[in-house]
């Protein structure tokens, strides 16, 4: 087991580093950034200024590698905008998204695995359309509208919840519905699938005659076969929730992750979105690295292999 | 005596969208205290489906009826689910063909092993361990404390179904239904788990429902034997009787694909008829040589005595001639 983690976690490592280096090089081919900078009424002299005082016109490579010794030991530059350093913005707004995100998540879980399972147990019912339907209406409800919705039907007509800001519990319940509405689908499917497929296995047929509760026959038996792909499946949609709604955190005005990359990758904000790009891969490395660990210490046949 | 298990008329169909299939066409089938009662049929011919009839595992789509299907007198057509719960383990216990899936791959041995004991409150988990721990032992998969940590993956086949056949005795069943048990494996393995439920059936008591398609391992293990032929039963009574003095061209032909030294084997021409739609009359006999034009009417079954009974015109002795 650890040496199959510490393999995982070189592999990570290595992706991470390409991820920052291209992530560089398309951010500064990508446009004039000391042009942006210096604005519109900027003349040819000042902007070739502010190139220089920022470094901007020295090769690539010894931009890239100044960056990448500041951001090892933790210092991802100032703001060009804020004047702020990116890692006070970035701590300010990752507690609001990532209580956003893991609510969500949760959320997601707790309606799509009882509901994929229960469609999965009686295909055909009326449960599995429902479960069908449910999954196709969520997938095809774009967020804002769904988000906008329910602003004015519960914040506006009903009056029973705030509808802008993150001020207090109650602020996170739209947002968090919405988020969660959009991960449903994907999870409830995959459970419905996994699950028939696992219930038709020899090893449930064994099960079901040794007499044990039903109950235990699909958690026991047939759960801990069919929950791998899920855990997999789950990681990634944490790591997309982290990297921030736009759309959610825009409609209910809370200042997060997401917007903070949206208004940065506008203004042209490099430091920022550099930073940006880096945690959002590194939280997906990590949690599909956590999911390869929690699905290896679930399936022994897993275990066996990175041996 | 009374029988465990009795059942006469019993269908299964299973409708589908080419039509349902009648995979099951009225068997009769008695099993005594402590007998070895085996069904023997090629692929197709409705022997698993009797054996998960029983069990009451059919596939969901899967509709049975019976005249009568009583275990211990009880009406099993009526069974709640808490009945066949209650049933299966320490009733009626069960071992399948494929003991590399008959497993499941994320839970250890043991745990699998115990289960049934344990939620049949027959005792507690260290009651449990130390009555799967003698079963292994018996069934020779050891050393028993390592083994239980085990998971399947880290055995081979023949040791899984020893494992089945531990689980399958923890509660004491009174029927043991082993639905092609050795097909799977390979051949020295196959007489050793052969041999081994042999005498676990005698130690325990209990009654086996043999389910095979090979007629050697018929006459190896079982005091009666049924030929399934199409979802019937087109041949029953001892195996003495049965295998000496076989009364029908079925099963005469089923000998002759046996293997011998100095023969060659003889392998029945043309394939199984596809069980949709109005089916009348002996189903054989577009394969087999002494048909006639009657053979196309219901054939009555014919008795031999001492319980020998077959679906034939012939009479009993004209099949060996």
């Amino acid at each position: 087991m650890a040496a199959y983690v510490r393999s995982k976690v070189i592999v990570s490592l290595l992706v991470l580093f390409t991820v920052s280096l291209v992530g560089f090089a398309l951010l500064h081919l990508s446009g004039d950034l000391a042009a942006t900078l210096a604005g519109e009424n900027a003349s040819a002299e000042q902007i070739a200024e502010l190139r220089h005082t920022m470094g901007l016109d020295r090769p690539l490579l010894a931009q890239y590698a100044s960056w990448l010794a500041d951001a090892a030991r933790g210092d991802f530059g100032l703001s060009f905008f804020a004047r702020e350093s990116v890692l006070t913005m970035f701590l300010a707004r990752i507690g609001t998204t990532a209580i956003l995100a893991v609510s969500a998540l949760i959320l997601a879980i707790a309606v799509s695995l009882p509901l994929g399972m229960l469609a999965a147990v009686r295909p055909n019912s009326w449960l599995d359309w429902m479960v069908s339907g449910v999954a196709l209406s969520g997938q095809a409800l774009p967020g804002f509208f769904l988000a906008l919705m329910m602003i004015s039907f519960f914040g506006v007509t009903l009056r029973w919840l705030p509808i802008s800001g993150s001020a207090t519990p109650l602020h996170y319940v739209m947002p968090v519905v919405v988020l969660a509405i959009g991960a449903i689908p994907a999870l409830m499917r995959l459970t419905r699938s996994g699950m028939m497929e696992v219930l038709e296995q020899d090893y449930i047929r064994t099960a079901r005659s040794k007499g044990i509760s039903s109950l235990r026959v699909m958690w026991k038996h047939a759960m801990r076969n069919a929950i791998l792909p899920i855990i997999s499946l789950s990681a990634v949609q944490l790591g997309t929730l982290l990297g921030g709604s736009v759309i959610v955190e825009s409609v209910f005005a809370i200042d997060g992750i997401g917007l903070l990359t949206y208004r940065s990758i506008q203004r042209g904000d490099f430091p920022v979105v550099q930073a940006m790009l880096m945690f959002v891969s590194a939280s997906y490395i990590i949690l599909t690295l956590l999911a390869d660990v929690i699905n290896a210490w679930l399936d022994p046949r897993l275990r066996q292999k990175s041996q | 005596m009374t029988a465990l298990l009795d059942i006469s008329g019993l269908k299964v169909d299973v409708p589908g969208r080419a039509g349902t299939l009648h995979a099951i066409r009225g068997i009769d089938l008695s099993i005594g205290a402590g007998e070895c009662f085996t069904i023997v049929g090629e692929s197709g011919c409705g022997k698993s489906l009797t054996a998960m009839s029983v069990l009451g595992l059919l596939p969901r789509a899967a509709i049975l009826s019976a005249e009568r299907m009583s275990w211990k007198g009880q009406d099993m057509r009526r069974f709640s689910r808490r009945q066949w719960a209650n049933l299966h383990g320490p009733e009626i216990a069960a071992i399948f063909q494929e003991p590399m899936t008959a497993l499941n791959p994320v839970l250890t041995v043991g745990e699998q092993i115990i289960e049934s004991f344990v939620h049949h409150r027959l005792g507690n988990r260290k009651a449990a361990l130390a009555r799967a721990g003698e079963l292994l032992e018996r069934v020779g998969v050891v050393p028993v404390e390592r083994r239980l940590a085990q998971y399947p993956h880290e055995m081979s086949g023949g040791l899984r179904q020893r494992v089945m056949i531990a689980m399958a005795l923890m509660c004491q069943p009174k029927l043991m239904i082993a639905d092609e048990p050795t097909t799977a494996l390979d051949v020295t393995t196959q007489v050793e788990i052969l041999k081994l439920l042999k005498e676990l059936q005698a130690e325990m008591g209990m009654a086996l429902l043999l389910i095979t398609h090979d007629l050697g391992v018929v006459a190896h293990m079982a005091d009666r034997v049924a030929v399934m032929y199409a979802g019937q039963i087109v041949e029953t009574g001892s195996v003495a009787s049965v295998l000496t003095r076989s009364a029908h061209p079925y099963t005469s032909a089923l000998l002759d694909c046996l293997p011998t030294r100095d023969q060659p084997l003889t392998p029945i021409p043309g394939v199984v008829p596809a069980l949709f739609g109005e089916l009348e009359g002996c189903m054989f006999r577009n394969r087999c040589r002494f048909a006639r034009e009657a053979c196309a009417d219901p054939v009555p079954a014919r008795s031999v005595g001492e319980g020998h009974v077959y679906r034939c015109l012939l009479e009993a002795n004209e099949v060996a001639a």
